[in-house]
């Protein structure tokens, strides 16, 4: 059997919990994105095999909770290439935080899936356990209507939807300018994400980074097991490292550090919750957020 | 070859008695005014490369008549500013074959798919080059005490590797997830063994501190026992989020930068996007290892224009 006579079988499968085999059928069929076609032969990862497929860079992806994924290439008669790659995820929270950081920082929200953000000759969806990144190849006006056509096409297919992580439903409303907001569930992710390495000695937690224009904010849920003194005294012996910082305040509880500049950095840890903030906007958000997230607690 | 006789035979004695660490500083050309590192910027990027090789030395300088010459491109994928531009590839396949090279060789252990959809198997194709793409089988991959390792005790480097007398780095600049960066140093996990490359992250490297500051120091091991004659890096379009994979925000440098100092060279990549070299723990790490200058007075960088 051809790939794509499989491709077009396997596209009329109803697909809940997808089998290695399936995830081909999350590619649209030709005759649903006319005239884009499927070109050469997809290729699939499933688990730690995803080294082989994205050599540099599947440790991230892994870090979210990783199941599979797939590649793939549509073209255009006219010569338009678009790149489609599926990753299928633990669940929706793996999901989103992979979203969250795949999507650019000047993106355009676009109506697709759960979630979309179209950027330059990009475009990133969420939904459910799915992350659905499209890249144009070229510069072409069909093109970059191509990815919008292929986008809806593929989330089409995914029929399961999730919830947006619980630290986000409470953070979204409390902006009205809307922050670069990710999700973040391992150190790459923080360190991609973050300018300050704290993440590390808080692991392994979930927590978002807001990225401000002029500084950024860190809140992580910590596990019960991270106590308040092994934080402190590990993030102290973190900062003395550090030739270019000076205390302000160093207790238990709330640390504030100043870099050379005269910048200002505070770390504050209400059990299970660590804040980091940096910059003028996060330090007059903070309280603001405390009170968001520390009152439904 | 200026400085090595004959590189295989070389490796071939040293694997003998046991030797395997083949680092040494660069090369600095004693011709005066010939920069260390050149850095063309202009929009054709084929003469951009021509004219870097040309500034430091030429490519006789480093492919002598009759050479097997091996190249390591990066063809991670065909997402823009992701993958080494094909017409740098033609540049320097053209310039080798120039210089007398008998053979150029491309290697790779990434699928066919990935050089065909990043146009560079065309190039191969119609520049007379091969590609020579090995499977992931442990028989492949030579295994190499890595003396001077810190955190990396045994490379698995592929055998064909050291079938040549010439090996040319063409990685392209980006960014990278773990590491914020990636060029020179970091492309030679290229010929590394994948599975090797996967104990580069700690068993626990979700939750160790240290983690990704282990990734770099086995980098910078992998370094101390391979050493490309030159290396030509793509900065004429890159992705600075999102790397190494993309898609992600793009830069346009226009550059190609050429030379023989890998840690110099990373270090003035890096500084394209406006990181700091000294923050970079690959640049750092190889740095302490003896295999060049991270200290950008202490080069010879000359900018030109293409």
């Amino acid at each position: 059997m051809t790939l794509c006579a499989r491709v077009l079988i396997l596209c009329s499968v109803c697909i809940a919990g997808l089998d290695a085999a399936e995830i081909y059928g999350i590619l649209p069929a030709s005759t649903a994105v006319t005239p884009w076609a499927l070109s050469g032969q997809p290729q699939t990862a499933h688990g730690e095999d995803l080294y082989l497929l994205i050599n540099g860079g599947a440790e991230l992806v892994i870090e979210y909770g990783f199941q599979q994924a797939m590649l793939a290439e549509y073209g255009h008669p006219d010569g338009g290439r678009v790149n489609i790659e599926i990753y299928e995820m633990d669940d929706s929270e793996s999901a989103y935080g992979l979203y969250s950081l795949k999507k650019g920082r000047l993106s355009t929200p676009w109506p697709v899936g759960q979630e979309g953000a179209l950027d330059d000759y990009y475009l990133n969806v969420w939904k459910g356990s799915f992350v659905i990144t499209l890249t144009g190849l070229d510069q072409r006006n069909e093109t970059r209507a191509g990815l919008k056509l292929l986008a809806a096409a593929v989330s089409a297919k995914i029929p399961s939807s999730g919830v947006l992580p619980g630290l986000l439903e409470k953070l979204v409303p409390l902006f009205v300018e809307k922050p670069s907001i990710a999700l973040i569930k391992g150190p790459l992710g923080a360190s991609n994400r973050s300018s300050f390495p704290v993440y590390p000695f808080l692991a392994p937690a979930t927590g978002v980074i807001l990225k401000f224009p002029d500084g950024e904010m860190m809140i992580v849920e910590c596990s019960a097991a991270k106590s308040e003194d092994e934080i402190h005294k590990n993030l102290s012996a973190a900062v003395a490292r550090r030739k270019d910082l000076s205390w302000q305040t160093n207790r238990d509880s709330s640390m504030i550090l100043q870099d050379r500049s005269g910048k200002l950095f505070s770390m504050i840890f209400k059990p299970p919750i660590f804040y980091f903030s940096s910059g003028e906007t996060a330090l007059k958000k903070l309280d603001i957020i405390r009170r968001a997230l520390e009152g439904s607690n | 070859m200026k400085n090595k006789i004959n590189r295989r035979s070389f490796i071939k004695t040293g694997a003998l008695f046991g030797v395997t660490s083949i680092i040494a500083a660069p090369t600095i050309l004693d011709a005066a005014g010939t920069p260390d590192v050149a850095v063309v910027q202009g929009t054709d990027s084929f003469a951009s490369t021509l004219k870097a090789v040309r500034k430091i030395g030429g490519m006789k300088r480093f492919v002598k008549k009759k050479s097997k010459v091996v190249v390591l491109a990066n063809v991670q994928r065909s997402n823009p500013g992701a993958y080494t531009h094909p017409d740098i590839v033609r540049a320097v396949i053209r310039m080798c074959r120039e210089a007398g090279a008998a053979k150029i060789h491309f290697l790779s252990s990434l699928p066919e798919t990935n050089w065909e959809s990043t146009g560079l198997k065309k190039v191969l194709g119609e520049e007379e080059a091969e590609l020579i793409i090995l499977g992931n089988e442990k028989d492949l991959y030579r295994p190499i005490a890595v003396e001077k390792g810190v955190a990396l005790k045994e490379a698995r480097i592929m055998r064909a590797f050291y079938d040549y007398d010439v090996f040319i780095n063409m990685p392209i600049t980006k960014d990278h997830a773990g590491n914020k960066f990636t060029g020179s140093l970091k492309n030679l996990m290229g010929i590394n063994w994948p599975m090797n490359n996967r104990t580069f992250h700690k068993p626990n490297w979700a939750t160790d501190p240290d983690a990704i500051q282990y990734l770099d120091q086995c980098i910078a091991d992998l370094n101390t026992v391979i050493r490309p004659d030159l290396c030509i890096v793509d900065a004429t379009e890159i992705i600075i989020t999102n790397g190494p994979f993309g898609p992600g925000e793009i830069l346009t440098p226009r550059k190609v930068i050429a030379g023989t100092d890998r840690v110099a060279m990373d270090a003035y990549c890096c500084t394209l996007w406006g990181l700091d070299p000294k923050q970079i723990h690959t640049i750092v790490l190889a740095h302490k290892h003896g295999i060049g200058e991270i200290d950008p007075k202490k080069v010879n960088i000359k900018e030109f224009k293409a």
